[in-house]
């Protein structure tokens, strides 16, 4: 006994004694179809960090965002999934790969050398950071976008360092260089419809083939000496300034001194003859006699005397000034004829 | 509807679904496809995607069909395509940038230097038909390619000279240095940049006779065979070992400069405080002098008045006695024998008891 048979239109209809199982194959029905269409899959999801590509036969007909889309089911429409905010790396004259936490990086000779204008040869190691800005011509129209690329930075690098000197790239020019290739490396995938923004250029290991690396520490040891010769003599200088000045201070401050002690000694002096002065203009005859006198009395004792008379021959003492090998120092005969300047006097 | 009947709709309808399936075909943004009809070209669908390159290509087909009397349909985009199942075939070409890269290989440049060049091209079919007629494969291509690029490249650099090929300009010569350049470094014409393109520029008419477009062609690296590498290494090193040399002696005259600078300072300083101190002095001496002369006028530091000191000026007879009692005073030590008179002042009275 069949349980379906065909109408006179040719549809089939299900015949069953009883509802129950004719509801059952309704159900069983339903499902196959959600079946079919699940399985064609009419649904995706974009990633935050992707872009979605929506083909249908193969053609492009839109892009979609993240998030949740609806599309015709298989075989109607198909999509392509690009990460389009990640950043991609490209690495020129080395290889790094993680081990557990730390990178160890590996040479690679063959894209290090490099020459440079000034016919030299340096070795140069290079990371270039980009990503997907044009995801339709990076996944349809070009084959190995990124090998690609990694061929221009090679030509571009090697066109930029060969336009420079060896010591540019090793110490003077770093950014600049940096600045040439990544403008260079743009230019040329913008030429070769890559659909990749330069996110950055940064030049790694840079160093002298090891072949000549001594000399070039040489030089650097050189510098360094010039460095120190030269801190050598600043320290000669400052030392020997600040110990003249030390001496020029010490030579304007005696002098100074020298210039105040003549002054006040000259006041006390002059003071001290003002006083006398004072007192002298009070008396003069007998302040003077006095004067004298005391001098005298001051003088004199213990001293050998010869007193003569007023009419006694002084010559007659000529052979005891021989006798006594000396000098005789005159005893003025008027006090008033002592005769010493004011500006000769020694203290 | 008899049970026969529903079986021959079945099976027919399953037939057409087969020969649909097999007369549709998706062509993807990847892609050119070319349809032949026995071996014979009927429609191309391009790949190209402005509208600028489409009237280029459909041109360049139409050009052949009238050369070749064929009869080729040009149709441009990705989607379903059709074709007649088993009568026709669809061949497909990328539609995509490709690769070239050369092997690296020694050139002799104008100035007979042996460079070891190696470099590498993009390029894309841009007349599927040309292509698939010509070449037919891409290893064909390929093959095609690098014997036009090379020998392009080999004339190009062989008419330049070796500073040509590593430089692009001539800046070099006009930054300023720290070592100066060696004389073999000469200004050059053109350069690097200027080669690749001229060498693109020649690649391209002889690669569109193939139905391929050259974007590019670029020099990756530029290499010097073993002996000359050794014979640069020896330079660099005899040039470093000058700028070493170099430095040291800059430090040294100057280290010497500035400490001969420092005693010349030191010496001006010295003579300046000199001078300084012995006008100083004689500020003093002449002040000292005018005291003694003129004597000062004093002022009270309390109650601000006046008080005029005299100096020897003011009496300079008592100023004689005086210092002349002074310099008796120190002029008279033990030895000293007095000789006297009665007429002298102190004995003057004895004179009148006589």
């Amino acid at each position: 006994m069949k349980d379906w048979f065909t109408d006179k239109d040719g549809t089939i209809v299900l015949r069953t004694r009883s509802p129950r199982a004719k509801w059952f194959l309704y159900a069983l029905l339903g499902i196959v179809i959600l079946i079919v269409i699940v399985s064609g899959r009419p649904w995706f999801t974009v990633g935050t960090e992707e872009q979605g590509l929506v083909l249908r036969f193969g053609r492009y007909v839109r892009s979609a965002g993240p998030g949740i889309h609806f599309r015709w089911p298989w075989p109607i429409e198909t999509v392509e999934l690009e990460r389009v905010t990640e950043i991609k790396r490209i690495e020129l004259g080395y290889r790094s790969t993680q081990v557990d936490l730390h990178t160890e990086t590996r040479q690679v000779p063959g894209e290090q050398v490099m020459l440079t204008g000034d016919q030299n040869v340096v070795l140069i190691g290079l990371a270039v950071q980009y990503r997907v800005s044009d995801a339709f011509r990076y996944r349809f129209d070009v084959r190995n976008p990124d090998s690609t690329l990694k061929n221009l930075a090679e030509a571009a690098t090697r066109q930029v360092v060969g336009d420079y000197e060896i010591d540019a790239p090793l110490t003077r020019d770093k950014a600049a260089i940096e600045t040439e290739i990544f403008q260079k490396l743009q230019e040329l995938a913008d030429l070769y419809g890559l659909g990749v923004a330069i996110v950055a250029v940064q030049l790694q290991d840079v160093s002298p083939p090891a072949a000549v690396a001594g000399s070039f520490r040489e030089v650097e040891n050189a510098r360094q000496s010039f460095e120190r010769y030269i801190n050598e003599a600043e320290g000669y200088k400052n030392s020997e300034l600040a110990k003249v000045e030390g001496t020029v201070a010490k030579t304007l401050n005696d002098a100074e001194a020298k210039k105040e002690q003549r002054i006040i000694e000259a006041k006390g002096e002059v003071e001290k003859f003002d006083r006398i002065l004072r007192e002298y203009q009070a008396a003069k005859e007998v302040t003077k006699t006095r004067l004298y006198l005391e001098t005298m009395e001051e003088i004199l004792p213990g001293k050998e005397k010869i007193i003569l008379g007023a009419d006694q021959d002084i010559f007659k003492l000529l052979n005891l000034q021989e006798l006594k090998g000396a000098g005789v120092r005159s005893p003025f005969s008027e006090p008033q004829s002592i005769n010493q300047p004011a500006g000769t006097e020694q203290r | 509807m008899s049970q026969v009947h529903k079986i021959t709709l079945l099976v027919g309808a399953a037939i057409v679904a087969i020969l649909i399936g097999s007369c549709l075909f998706i062509v993807t943004e990847r892609d050119q496809i070319v349809i032949t009809q026995w071996g014979r070209p009927v429609r191309v669908i391009s790949g190209a995607r402005d509208e600028e390159e489409r009237q280029a290509i459909r041109k360049e087909i139409e050009e052949m069909n009238r050369q070749s009397g064929l009869d080729v349909d040009v149709r441009f985009g990705a989607g379903l395509a059709f074709k007649i199942p088993f009568l026709q075939q669809a061949t497909r070409f990328d539609n995509r940038l490709l690769e070239y890269e050369s092997d690296p290989r020694p050139i002799t440049t104008g100035d007979k230097r042996t460079l070891i060049v190696d470099n590498f091209a993009r390029w894309r079919i841009t007349n599927p038909l040309r292509f698939m007629q010509n070449v037919r494969t891409e290893q064909e291509a390929q093959t095609r390619l690098d014997d036009i690029i090379y020998s392009v490249i080999r004339r190009e650099l062989g008419r330049r000279d070796y500073q040509a090929v590593i430089r692009t300009s001539n800046r070099i010569l006009e930054r300023e240095l720290e070592v100066p350049l060696s004389d073999t470094v000469t200004p050059v014409e053109g350069g690097r940049e200027e080669i690749m393109k001229e060498v693109t520029r020649q690649c391209q008419p002889l690669a569109r006779q193939f139905g391929v477009l050259v974007i590019d062609v670029r020099i990756q690296r530029v290499e010097l065979p073993e002996e000359n590498i050794q014979k640069i290494y020896d330079r660099m090193q005899s040039e470093r070992q000058r700028i070493a040399m170099k430095y040291e002696e800059q430090g040294k005259a100057e280290q010497t400069k500035i400490k001969a600078e420092t005693d010349k300072q030191v010496r001006i300083m010295q003579a300046d405080a000199y001078r300084k101190a012995r006008v100083m002095e004689g500020e003093g001496e002449a002040e000292a002098l005018r005291v003694y002369a003129q004597g000062f006028v004093e002022t009270d530091p309390e109650t601000k008045e006046t008080r005029q000191i005299l100096g020897y000026q003011s009496d300079p007879e008592f100023y004689e006695f005086l210092r002349s009692l002074e310099a008796l005073k120190k002029a008279a030590d033990a030895q000293t024998t007095f000789v006297l008179t009665t007429r002298n002042h102190l004995f003057s009275r004895m004179e009148s008891f006589d």
